[in-house]
């Protein structure tokens, strides 16, 4: 036997439909017995009143808010009546990003990679060559991985360098230079407690 | 030199258009103050007129939205968690997010209807974040010596505290269909839209909410 859905019970008591509208009601007592219960606790939950705070507490709450708000700043200037001005802003946010994406990725960071991994790949057999009587087998080794590595590889690695770092000022020295730093790391590298 | 001069005209661009809508924007302010005069006063205007004021940073438009919904916002807060420190910290809170979002307002509910959302939403964090406080015993209520005997007043504090405990007590979605429906008096429609359900659920859930809030006070000692 079907009974009343609380749907049906909350619209019954509530008034918003009409008793003879659910003829079940007539004959099921359970339904009744429910139907008396939600309006008893509809009834009851109204008593529950907030009680009052002191007539001064209205005041000092908005001075409250007041202070925060002004904390926060003026509000956003954007009338959410013209949606249009908000996608102009957004479309052109959107160009002027890719472009200046674009210039960097494209045309300033690549050059210098480029000739930095130019200088590192290329100059293999450099290093190899001027790592003769010194401690040689890792320089040759790393020498070894570099020669035919190509660009777009070691920068998925993380192998190049980046603007402003160590390493990226080591490619700009010259041959001598360069031997001479190794001359200098080795004989670091040698001192007892190294 | 290439990504310089696309960067340089990229910024003017961007330059250009944003000093055009700065001058639609004056435009429009500027014939308002020639006719200030004729410019009705807050309190006049309507829900929308009164959001657009406020987003155009005119002075006193918030304060009057404040004004207008404090009562009720506390009222709800204060179902939550039963207590007037919290009710009022919530009650901060709720304006100061609606401040905030002001211009995700579009109009298609009432302003009351969206901050409740905007209460309920900070009122259920707040219940499942903090261990529920116990009402204090004593609240000051205005007090009327004519309607009734003291014994009478205080029968009924009593039970109005054991409601609001027992509400308290409630799963978070049937306590909130339960306050919007009961003592706010919203629409199932209305709250549906703030709680993000359906009117059928809404019903359900108050449906419940009042089975289970007799269900408490049942047993509770009289």
């Amino acid at each position: 036997m079907w009974h009343l859905s609380p749907k049906a019970l909350i619209d019954l008591a509530e008034g918003a439909r009409p008793e003879h509208a659910f003829p079940h009601l007539e004959t099921c007592a359970r339904c009744q017995r429910r139907l008396a219960d939600v309006r008893l606790a509809l009834s009851t939950a109204a008593l529950a009143d907030v009680p009052e705070p002191s007539p001064l507490f209205w005041d000092h709450l908005s001075d409250r808010i007041r202070q925060a708000v002004r904390s926060e700043g003026p509000p956003p200037r954007h009338d959410w009546t013209t949606p249009r001005l908000s996608w102009r802003l957004a479309a052109l946010g959107g160009a002027l990003g890719i472009v200046v994406a674009a210039a960097l990725v494209w045309q300033v960071a690549p050059r210098r990679g480029a000739d930095r991994a130019a200088a590192v790949v290329t100059r293999g057999s450099e290093v190899q060559k001027s790592t003769q009587g010194a401690s040689e087998a890792p320089f040759t080794f790393v020498a070894d991985l570099a020669e035919g590595l190509e660009w777009e590889t070691a920068a998925e690695a993380g192998l190049t360098t980046r603007f402003g770092t160590v390493d990226d000022t080591l490619t700009d020295l010259s041959s001598d230079e360069r031997l001479e730093l190794q001359r200098l790391l080795n004989e670091a590298l040698s001192r007892p407690g190294a | 030199m290439a990504s310089a001069r696309s960067t340089g005209v990229a910024l003017s661009m961007a330059w250009t258009v944003a000093r055009g809508s700065a001058r639609e924007r004056v435009a429009p302010a500027a014939d308002q103050d020639a006719g200030a005069s004729a410019k009705p006063s807050l309190v006049e205007l309507g829900e929308a007129e009164l959001v657009s004021q406020c987003l155009d940073g005119t002075p006193g438009a918030f304060d009057l939205v404040v004004e207008r919904h404090r009562r009720s916002i506390y009222q709800l807060c204060y179902r939550f968690v039963a207590n007037h420190e919290d009710a009022s910290d919530l009650t901060q809170e709720v304006f100061l997010r609606a401040y905030r979002g002001l211009r995700s307002f579009q109009g298609h509910s009432s302003l009351s209807t969206w901050l409740y959302r905007i209460a309920v939403n900070v009122s259920l964090t707040r219940v499942s974040a903090k261990a529920p406080v116990a009402e204090p015993i004593e609240n000051h209520q205005p007090v009327d010596t004519r309607a009734e005997s003291p014994p009478e007043r205080l029968l009924r504090h009593e039970r109005a505290a054991q409601v609001r405990a027992a509400v308290r007590t409630l799963p978070a979605r049937q306590r909130a269909a339960l306050i919007l429906r009961v003592y706010h008096e919203m629409s199932h429609q209305e709250i549906a839209r703030s709680l993000g359900s359906s009117v059928g659920s809404v019903k359900a859930n108050v449906f419940h909410a009042l089975r289970n809030l007799k269900k408490r006070l049942d047993n509770e000692p009289r």
